[in-house]
């Protein structure tokens, strides 16, 4: 009985092992993801690609944290038959590991990619990306985009996406109470008062996640980056200091909210995707986020009516400005075999018909001109904060290291845990200054 | 006594329906937001679904080429685990020999747990694309297997010791080899922890997202934990699409555990490690 | 005889060592190497600067934070997973209707992946529509409703220590499970006769001799709570102001979101010693028991 049973087991086994042979020859047939360069591509020059549809032939692999704009790219495909795009979309925030682990390893089929702002600068300075500087269709895309993904003075990346940061309100319950929408910090702080005494919470920031507590800055701040746009680059270059007078100010401010009781009370317990669900459900009247959460608006349209302003932290007379940061910043690989294909590639996705398909697919807002937002009735409620100037978004321009000392000081003062404001400005002026040390 | 016995029982079954429900409920809320559209999520995640749906899984079936990506998880998983196993136990089995150096041998095994996956991934995507291997199934298979080897010889190592050693001896005077005597003795009656093995290891093969998200680029070739991720948006996330997936994704390791557990009974009853 | 046996040895060990070897050791060591070096992940070059980034290690509070809470995390998960999945172990070991549906039950958050566990106590958690909200409420506790145990300082750690139990308490009991299989029934029959204790029966029958599970179960609960990454950078983010941030989370974010890889791969080598002072010392210590009995 026994025997027999070890005898199953020995046949069994056996023939596991020939089905697990059979199924690794499978899978070491499936072809590589990217084709190998095609070695005729003539060596490509510097900015300019001049090309006609038939005659450059190649593939682009594109490595990306932005979703595949499947029909924008079947209408490439069109236009240019010669050449294939290999869209590579990396999800759950690894897109920094994906390009460096690629990089490491010689570089081999990267092209063009979205690197996260520190990455791109690094890439930009240590010269593994491809000057743009001289590309005629730049003067498709927003001005202060260009201006904002310039690293010493050039141009290494376009847009795919404008990032900037706005106040999304709950526009039923501000017209319940006659609210009109704040032109200034006074008027902000008036209309924290009356939602206050109106029973309803003002605001909702899901401050677990690091970034939101630098984004919100964009209201306390608001009166400095109205004077000083460039204000936080300033800070990375040792020009300013997080300790000037000017930014304990701001950091005062950031109490002030606090204190007053604007934020809905458990904001440290909260990221980001709750406090977007608490103002979902009209537990707060007004959220500030990055435009790009138009997706969970799209995906989820409240019943209440949504309307958006931009960050009101300028004084009364100040000119009130949007932060905002180039997103999606595509680079073309210095190593790249496909440079003439790429080249093409970045051309075609710059014109405005082409921007607008794309925006249009992947939900995201353009930085390219005259491409509509379109893709939502509430991303219409866009539109005019477009044409509004422009000053630097805190999280994006921060210096790497600066962004989690940053975020944890404001985390502090939103948790009121006690530290004099003077000394949390002086513990991230600490990171700061070791970081921009030479 | 009889008494006793019987309140000891009740109290038993009172503590582990109670552990039960503080680990089913919350999975319960995940399957409960499965069935449910993605609007009444948002506004109401824990009560009952208003309408009971199974749009979630469809959409998540048909969205991401999922059969396609569950026949790569079982190829995945499958590969990568026969070999552990199969290797993990002749080494473990090896080890428990006490040969010189058997000691050294095993620490270095454990050694390897112990390392952060951030400080090798770099150089080990450098070293599949040296060996040619990088964004297949077979290279993403050996690095599983080596991966998961020292949880198996570990466990293994453990247990093969508690097998008496005149059993080992008794098939050994029969005119077993060594291999022979792994083979027809110490395999069929390390079923419990064979099973063990294969259950733990399986898990890790089939949630692993990292690794893969590093090794493997053409998509063809995806297990469904990377596919899932083309489910995520990129500032936001459809969860009950998301639950539904990830319900789809629990079912075939449920199976192969309840499977896996008659093998615990068995290796129970055979009685051979009485000897 | 004897070169049968080197052939045997060979033959059993080759392809784990060599696998391992090649596949394991050899890029960690020569990630290690980065440790040595200034690089920052992104750039094509790097310079050699020896021991500063331990040198700077040493002067980093963030480092020290980590390390405390990796090991009050640590102990905490070790001691109470252990005992709790020891006691079910033994509990669903007996001939008791439903212990295949118990068993199951038991294992079932094991199965989750750690980002669904973190995201799913996140919504039951969260202050502001949790159900641990809705629930206390309901039942009319209104100050135990009001607790934020993810977003205060004295409770973030220690609620990721539930969840983290809450996850993995099925995994380990199933290997105390496969533990207690191995013991002959006849060991418990013949205790009964003495009429030993059932307390006594565990402490001279069932504890010496899942030795083995215990061993595996200690050790490997020391690696992986050590290692914590996914939980905690979910369910608090390391926060609030670092008071749960664990070495696992420091090291990512000096190694891949500030770009300091060297300085990273620096951190991931001190905390592999901490880790193989602990899990050796343990199974050094624990493997002398096993001897002794």
């Amino acid at each position: 009985m026994k025997e027999r049973g070890n005898e199953f087991m020995k046949r069994t086994s056996l023939l596991l092992l020939l089905v697990v042979f059979v199924l690794a020859a499978c899978s070491t047939n499936a072809p590589p993801a990217a084709e190998p360069p095609s070695g005729n591509a003539p060596p490509a020059t510097e900015g300019q690609s001049s090309g006609t549809p038939d005659e450059v032939k190649g593939t682009v692999n594109v490595l990306t944290q932005a979703l595949e704009p499947t029909q924008m790219l079947a209408k490439f495909h069109e236009d240019y038959p010669g050449i294939t795009v290999n869209w590579e979309t990396i999800g759950g925030g690894k897109i920094s590991e994906v390009i460096k682990t690629r990089l490491a390893a010689g570089g081999e089929d990267v092209d063009l990619i979205t690197p996260l702002r520190p990455d791109y600068i690094q890439l930009a300075k240590t010269g593994q990306l491809v000057d743009l500087s001289d590309v005629t269709y730049k003067e498709n895309y927003n001005p202060a985009v260009i201006e904002s993904s310039k690293i010493d003075g050039k141009l290494y990346a376009l847009s795919i996406a404008l990032n900037y940061y706005v106040t999304w309100y709950n526009k039923t319950i501000f017209d319940e109470l006659g609210l009109s929408e704040p032109q200034n910090w006074e008027e902000f702080l008036a209309l924290c008062e009356t939602l206050k005494a109106n029973g309803v919470a003002p605001l909702v920031i899901g401050s677990k996640d690091q970034g939101e507590n630098n984004h919100f800055s964009a209201i306390p701040y608001g009166a400095l980056l109205s004077e000083d746009p460039t204000w936080v680059q300033k800070v990375g270059r040792g020009e300013a200091k997080w300790t000037d007078p000017e930014s304990i100010d701001a950091m005062e401010r950031y109490k002030l909210i606090v204190d007053k009781g604007y934020f809905l009370e458990g904001a440290l317990g909260i990221g980001r995707d709750q406090a977007y669900q608490a103002f979902y459900q009209g537990k707060a009247a007004m959220i500030s986020q990055q435009v790009g959460v138009i997706e969970f608006l799209a995906a989820n349209t409240p019943e209440f009516e949504v309307g958006a302003f931009a960050p009101p932290g300028n004084d009364p007379g100040q000119e009130r400005r949007v932060p905002f940061s180039a997103g999606h910043t595509m680079a073309l690989y210095n190593k790249s075999k496909n440079k003439d294909a790429s080249l093409i590639f970045l051309e075609y996705i710059s014109q405005t018909e082409n921007a607008q398909l794309m925006s249009t697919e992947i939900n995201l807002p353009s930085s390219v001109n005259g491409v509509n937002y379109d893709f939502h009735p509430i991303a219409q409620v866009l539109m005019p904060l477009l044409d509004m100037p422009t000053s630097d978004l805190m999280h994006a321009v921060v210096l790497p290291q600066s962004k989690p000392a940053l975020a944890t000081a404001f985390q502090r003062i939103i948790g009121k845990d006690g530290t004099p404001l003077e000394e949390l400005a002086k513990e991230v002026q600490a990171v700061t200054d070791k970081e921009i040390a030479p | 006594m009889r008494v006793l016995h019987r309140l000891e029982l009740i109290a038993s079954y009172l503590l582990l329906a109670a552990v039960s429900v503080l680990i089913l409920f919350p999975i319960g809320i995940i399957v409960m937001a499965s069935l449910k559209p993605s609007v009444e999520f948002m506004s109401n995640p824990f009560a009952l679904p208003v309408r009971w749906t199974l749009e979630n899984y469809e959409a998540a079936w048909n969205s991401a080429s999922f059969s396609t990506y569950f026949f790569n998880s079982f190829s995945i998983t499958f590969v990568s685990v026969l070999f552990t196993v199969l290797f993990g136990s002749m080494a473990a089995y090896a080890l428990n020999w006490n040969f010189r150096g058997s000691k050294q041998l095993f620490s270095y095994f454990l050694l390897g747990m112990m390392i952060p996956i951030q400080a090798k991934i770099i150089t080990l995507f450098i070293l599949l694309k040296q060996l040619g291997i990088l964004n297949t199934h077979a290279g993403i298979n050996l690095v599983f297997v080596a991966f998961d080897l020292p949880l198996a010889i570990f466990i293994f190592y453990g247990f093969f010791k508690t097998i008496p050693t005149d059993l080992k001896d008794a098939a050994l005077l029969d005119g077993c080899t060594e291999v022979g005597t792994f083979w027809r003795i110490v395999f069929p009656i390390s079923r419990p922890i064979i099973a063990t093995v294969v259950i733990l290891t399986g898990l890790h093969v089939w949630n692993s997202f990292f690794l893969p998200l590093i090794l493997l680029q053409d998509r063809r070739l995806f297990p469904v934990t990377l596919g899932l991720q083309r489910l995520k948006g990129e500032f936001s996330v459809d969860w009950p699409l998301f639950f539904a997936a990830m319900v789809m994704l629990m079912i075939p390791i449920i199976l192969l555990f309840i499977f896996m557990q008659k093998q615990f009974i068995k290796g129970l009853t055979s009685g051979a490690v009485k000897g | 005889m004897k070169r049968r046996r080197l052939v045997n040895l060979f033959l059993f060990l080759f392809p784990a060592t060599a696998l391992y070897t090649l596949f394991v050791m050899y890029p960690s060591l020569s990630g290690l190497y980065y440790a040595l070096t200034d690089w920052d992940g992104i750039s094509p070059s790097y310079r050699m600067i020896g021991m500063d980034n331990f040198k700077d290690i040493l002067q980093d509070k963030l480092f020290y934070k980590a390390l405390q809470n990796s090991l009050i995390f640590s102990i905490a998960v070790v001691v109470l997973k252990n005992v709790l999945a020891l006691f079910f172990a033994i509990m669903l070991d007996r001939k008791l209707r439903l212990t295949g549906f118990f068993r199951s039950v038991f294992f079932l958050p094991a199965i989750l992946s750690s980002i669904i566990v973190a995201y799913l106590w996140v919504t039951i958690f969260n202050p502001v529509f949790g159900f641990w909200q809705v629930f206390f409420e309901a039942i009319g506790w209104d100050r135990i409703a009001q607790w934020d145990l993810l977003g205060s300082t004295s409770t973030a750690l220690f609620t990721v220590v539930f969840v983290s139990v809450w996850q993995t308490m099925g995994y380990a009991m199933v290997i105390y499970l496969a533990g207690l299989q191995t013991i002959p029934a006849e060991l418990y029959d013949a205790g009964q006769m003495d009429g030993a204790s059932k307390w006594k029966q565990f402490v001279h029958i069932t504890f010496p001799l899942i030795a083995p599970a215990i061993t595996i179960n200690m050790i490997l609960s020391t690696i992986n709570a050590f290692k914590e990454f996914d939980l905690v950078y979910i369910l608090t983010g390391g926060g609030p102001f670092d008071s749960s941030q664990v070495i696992g989370t420091a090291i990512y974010k000096v190694a891949f979101e500030t770009n300091q890889f060297g300085y990273g791969i620096a951190m991931s080598l001190i905390l592999f010693f901490i880790i193989a002072v602990f899990a050796l010392g343990q199974l050094w210590y624990l493997k002398r028991r096993e001897v002794d009995y």
